[in-house]
């Protein structure tokens, strides 16, 4: 966090070089983010790109004093996806096509039981889905959701909780398969 | 095998993301070249401005430009007036 402000002192002062160390740091996060929000299997570096070129130009604009660096980049990341999702307007009726009968031993089901996750993961409205993938897949606290979400904390609770209720039916088909 | 083991090892799945090797490299070149570009067109204005105060000559054609867009202007809302 300290590092973090300090290398942004830097680039602010004319050192855009240093704003490498930020990137290389957050691109796995952020890249992995997009990827699990956006469900694009192809474009997302290149929107985790816009992400990083956006901080860059906006860096003058943030305050430590409001949030942490990665809460803020979170929220930019946020808002492309949520732009290109906006652009592509795909359609999202993926989440009951779950069928029983594959063996979970088998590694090409068990990829194939994880792409359905993905996709049901991508029927979710849009808003669960990035509450889910902020708290369980980049393990962010309530908390920091929120302020990247722009919403109460109970809320955020909600969220996550409905996206997990309608995950789960997926789950428990695989589940039930390996029990 | 539960919901949270298998959550577990989707977030295990999802973590074995592959980053495009050259990715800060074309975020950097994307920064670079939008500061050169910058710096170029900041860089060229301040010439032009400067070369504008240094040159009597161009300093009375921006005035004699200035005036004359004022004039013409003045112009066109007498005329418009007296269109009525």
């Amino acid at each position: 966090m300290t590092q973090d402000i300090e290398v942004i002192s830097r680039v602010l002062q004319g050192d855009a070089e240093s704003f490498r160390f930020l990137v290389e740091r957050y691109e796995r996060p952020i890249v992995r983010m997009i990827r699990n929000v956006t469900g694009d299997m192809e474009g997302y570096e290149d929107i985790a790109q816009d992400v990083f070129f956006a901080a860059y130009r906006k860096l003058s604009s943030f305050d430590p004093a409001c949030s942490k660096f990665s809460t803020w980049l979170f929220t930019i990341a946020r808002n492309k996806s949520i732009n290109a999702l906006k652009k592509r307007s795909r359609s999202m009726s993926e989440l009951g096509e779950v069928t029983n009968g594959h063996n979970p031993g088998d590694e090409l089901a068990r990829e194939e039981f994880f792409a359905r996750l993905d996709r049901a993961l991508q029927g979710l409205p849009s808003g669960q889905r990035r509450a889910f993938v902020l708290a369980e897949f980049e393990k962010l606290p309530y908390a920091e959701i929120a302020l990247i979400e722009g919403a109460r904390t109970g809320t955020i609770k909600s969220r996550i909780n409905r996206a997990k209720k309608k995950l789960r039916s997926v789950m428990e088909d695989f589940a039930g398969g390996v029990a | 095998m539960n919901s949270d083991e298998i959550l577990e090892l989707w977030r295990q799945r999802s973590n074995q993301l592959e980053i495009s090797q050259g990715f800060s490299d074309t975020v950097m070149n994307q920064i670079i070249e939008d500061e050169r570009r910058r710096s170029k067109t900041a860089f060229n204005l301040r010439r032009l401005i400067e070369f504008i105060s240094s040159s009597p000559t161009a300093t009375a054609a921006v005035m004699a430009l200035g005036a004359s867009a004022g004039i013409t202007r003045a112009a066109i809302v007498v005329l418009s007036l007296l269109a009525f």
